[in-house]
Formats: structure tokens, C-alpha cells, sequence
């Protein structure tokens, strides 16, 4: 989770990555930020988080990406992380067929809790595992573009497709803002100008009843 | 509007939302004993809010930890209450609980970082060294490993 220098980028965009547990949402992060793969990964508790620098149109844009607990019982708790996400990464595992008829909940709490320029990005995830696939591509390419999704199939093992579905959903966000889809002014976007970067000497962490403004 | 604070340490809850896992809360106690669900939701909200909120927060987790010790949740608690003891400085009790997480899950990436954000905000508060000499984390943790253990068999 390391930081490169703070001021070094146009834009952060803040991220979800949503679904089922063990789809591999945490692995995917890890496969982003770090490029590698962890085979043997707990369960996440609450939420993690994960950023990295990436470049769109020759702008450098910092993704803050927010990967929430699929357990069940977090659910109330990972709900929080929804409002002012820019992008949302709706996993499932392309070898549990119950992680894909999931996908509609997790989608009405991704429509209901985020705001409608929020670009929904579907990874059908454990590409590398096609001999124990139990949901077909073309079924799920079917269910994105009933609901505007964009879709691709995904490893974290193996990184195939990993950072296209990152850079993608950037792209979207980015073209929204440049046709002005997306208000960089209105409340809850995900998106943050670097000029809007204040209060770097505020140190959030000394929690005495202050203004409360950092609600990411 | 959303900051660029983005650790488990710095980030706010919106206070929207607290009120939100607050009513829950508050509605179950109302109507008699309250889930350890909505018990852990509400904490975990409180452990993301101001210093008098975090307090109350890590009192609801160390009940539910006292009284809960075999849950399968106990990880969780164990967790949020070395993000909570960490945010209101209090380090030794932050670390113990995280050792207590690592000694169960020795691999666990996502404590790890905990760990090592711990210890960098105790380096930019010039604690690192004294309070792991202080011996206090150690005997915090040795309690809560048998308060856990004892719990299990
Ligand atoms: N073969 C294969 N295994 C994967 C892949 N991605 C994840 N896994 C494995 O699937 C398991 C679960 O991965 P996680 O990333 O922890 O899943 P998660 O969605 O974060 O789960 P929760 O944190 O509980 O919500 C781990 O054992 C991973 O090693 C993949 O692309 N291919
Ligand atoms: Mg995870």
C-alpha cells in the first residue's frame, strides 16, 4: 500500500470491488497493485484498501480502491462504502455458479447505494480455471448487456485481463467527466480534482470531534 | 466530498451512515437483546468516527469478545480493536491485539498492514521502541491468547 509521491497525479477515482466471498476480489486488488498472486488469502475483514497510479489520456490518475468483505455478516458494515464511489468492480467466480445468480442483489445495492454515473464493470473472474466452469461466457456477456454493464473474464492468478478491467473503468469515468456527464462539482461523484486536495497537514487519524469531512 | 485518505486508520465514517447502523442498533436494544451482528456493526461505525465514539466502540468489542470468544467472528473483533486502540493512540493495546490476529493467522496480509501502519503512525508520534520495550503489549497479549484459547476447548 505504498503511496508514491502525493501530489504526483490529476485525479483520484475511488473504487468498490463487490461480490460474493472468496470470488477473489482481494486477489484481484493484489494482482493490480502488486502483480502477484496469492494463493492462500483469508477472508477480508471489513474492508481493505489498495491505490495505484495509473495513466489515462496522459493524465495520472491515483485509484483508491476499497475492497469490501463478501462474508455475509459484513454486510451492513461494507454498505458505507458504496456513496462516492466512482467505479464498481462486480466479481464473481466463473467456477460457482451461486456467485453469478448472486450478481442481481449485488447490483441493486450497487444501482441503490451509488450514484448513476457510476461506472459498473462485471469480472467474471478464475478465467484460468475453464475445465471447472460452471457459468458459460456468453451467458454472462448476455446478463451485462441487459444492464449496461461491461464484462470480462478475469484471473488474479494468472493477471489475464486484470488490468484492462481497472483501466477501463477508469477510461469510462475519465470520457464522463470530459463530456461532462459526470459533475466534478456535485456531492458523492468519487472523483477528486488535485486541485481539491487540501488539509494534507490535518492528520485525519487525530479523531477529537473536528469537523467531520473525510467520509471516503 | 471525498478525501485522500484512504488506510482503515485515517478514514471517517459519514456520519449518515453511523446513524443509520446507530438506529439499527438502538432499535433491537429497544426491543430486547441486541444481535452481535448489529452490536459489531454499530462498533464498527463508532470505531470510525470522533475519540468519545471510538471509546464506546472498543467497549462494545471487548464485550462481545469476552462473551463471545468461539465465534467465528472473533477475528473481526480482534481486528477492529487494534484499529480502534490505534486511533485513539493508545499503541500498546493496538499492537497486542494485532500479534494477537498474527498469531493465529500468521500470513494474513491484511493484518500485516495493519501492523505496519501501527507502527509508522507510532514513528511519526517518536513511541516507536519505548512502548515495545514497555513490555506492556506483551502482557496484554499473553491474556487475550488465554482468554481465546481457554475459550476454545
Ligand atoms: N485459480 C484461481 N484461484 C483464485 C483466483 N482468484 C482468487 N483465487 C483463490 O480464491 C480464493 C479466494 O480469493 P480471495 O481474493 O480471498 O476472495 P475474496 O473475494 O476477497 O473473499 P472475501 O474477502 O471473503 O470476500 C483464494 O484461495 C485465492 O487463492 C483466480 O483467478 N484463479
Ligand atoms: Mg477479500
Amino acid at each position: 500500500m505504498s503511496n508514491s509521491a502525493p501530489y504526483n497525479y490529476s485525479y483520484i477515482f475511488k473504487y468498490i470491488i463487490i461480490g460474493d466471498m472468496g470470488v477473489g476480489k482481494s486477489c484481484l486488488l493484489h494482482q493490480f497493485t502488486e502483480k502477484k498472486f496469492m494463493a492462500d488469502c483469508p477472508h477480508t475483514i471489513g474492508v481493505e484498501f489498495g491505490t495505484r497510479i495509473i495513466e489515462v489520456a496522459n493524465q495520472k490518475i491515483k485509484l483508491q480502491i476499497w475492497d469490501t468483505a463478501g462474508q455475509e455478516r459484513f454486510r451492513a458494515v461494507t454498505r458505507s462504502y458504496y456513496r462516492g464511489a466512482a467505479g464498481a468492480l462486480m466479481v464473481y467466480d466463473i467456477t460457482r455458479r451461486s456467485t453469478y445468480n448472486h450478481l442481481a442483489s449485488w447490483l441493486t445495492d450497487a444501482r441503490n447505494l451509488t450514484n448513476p454515473n457510476t461506472v459498473i464493470f462485471l469480472i467474471g473472474n478464475k478465467s484460468d480455471l475453464d475445465a471447472q466452469r460452471d457459468v458459460t461466457y456468453e451467458e454472462a456477456k448476455a446478463f451485462a448487456e441487459e444492464n449496461g454493464l461491461t464484462f470480462l473474464e478475469c484471473s488474479a492468478k494468472t493477471g489475464e485481463n486484470v488490468e484492462d478491467a481497472f483501466l477501463e473503468t477508469a477510461r469510462k469515468i475519465y470520457q464522463n467527466i470530459q463530456d461532462g456527464s459526470l459533475d466534478l462539482n456535485a456531492a458523492d461523484t468519487g472523483v477528486q480534482p488535485k486541485q481539491q486536495l487540501p488539509r494534507s497537514t490535518l492528520a485525519p487519524g487525530s479523531a477529537n470531534g473536528e469537523k467531520k469531512d473525510c467520509n471516503c | 466530498m471525498m478525501m485522500d485518505c484512504d488506510n482503515v486508520l485515517d478514514e471517517r465514517i459519514d456520519p449518515y451512515e453511523l446513524e443509520r447502523l446507530r438506529d439499527q442498533y438502538e432499535t433491537q436494544v429497544r426491543r430486547g437483546q441486541p444481535s452481535h451482528l448489529a452490536k459489531f456493526s454499530f462498533a464498527h461505525g463508532l470505531i470510525k468516527s470522533t475519540k468519545n465514539d471510538v471509546h464506546q466502540g472498543i467497549a462494545i468489542l471487548e464485550q462481545l469478545l469476552r462473551e463471545n470468544g468461539q465465534d467465528i467472528s472473533m477475528r473481526d473483533y480482534i481486528y477492529y480493536l487494534a484499529v480502534g486502540h490505534a486511533r485513539i493512540k493508545d499503541y500498546d493495546r493496538a499492537l497486542a491485539y494485532i500479534e494477537t490476529l498474527l498469531h493465529a493467522e500468521s500470513t494474513n496480509r491484511q493484518a500485516m498492514n495493519l501492523k505496519e501502519l501501527i507502527e509508522k503512525k507510532m514513528r511519526n508520534d517518536g513511541l516507536l521502541g519505548a512502548a515495545i520495550l514497555g513490555g506492556g503489549a506483551a502482557i496484554a497479549v499473553g491474556s487475550l491468547l488465554a482468554l481465546i484459547f481457554a475459550g476454545r476447548k
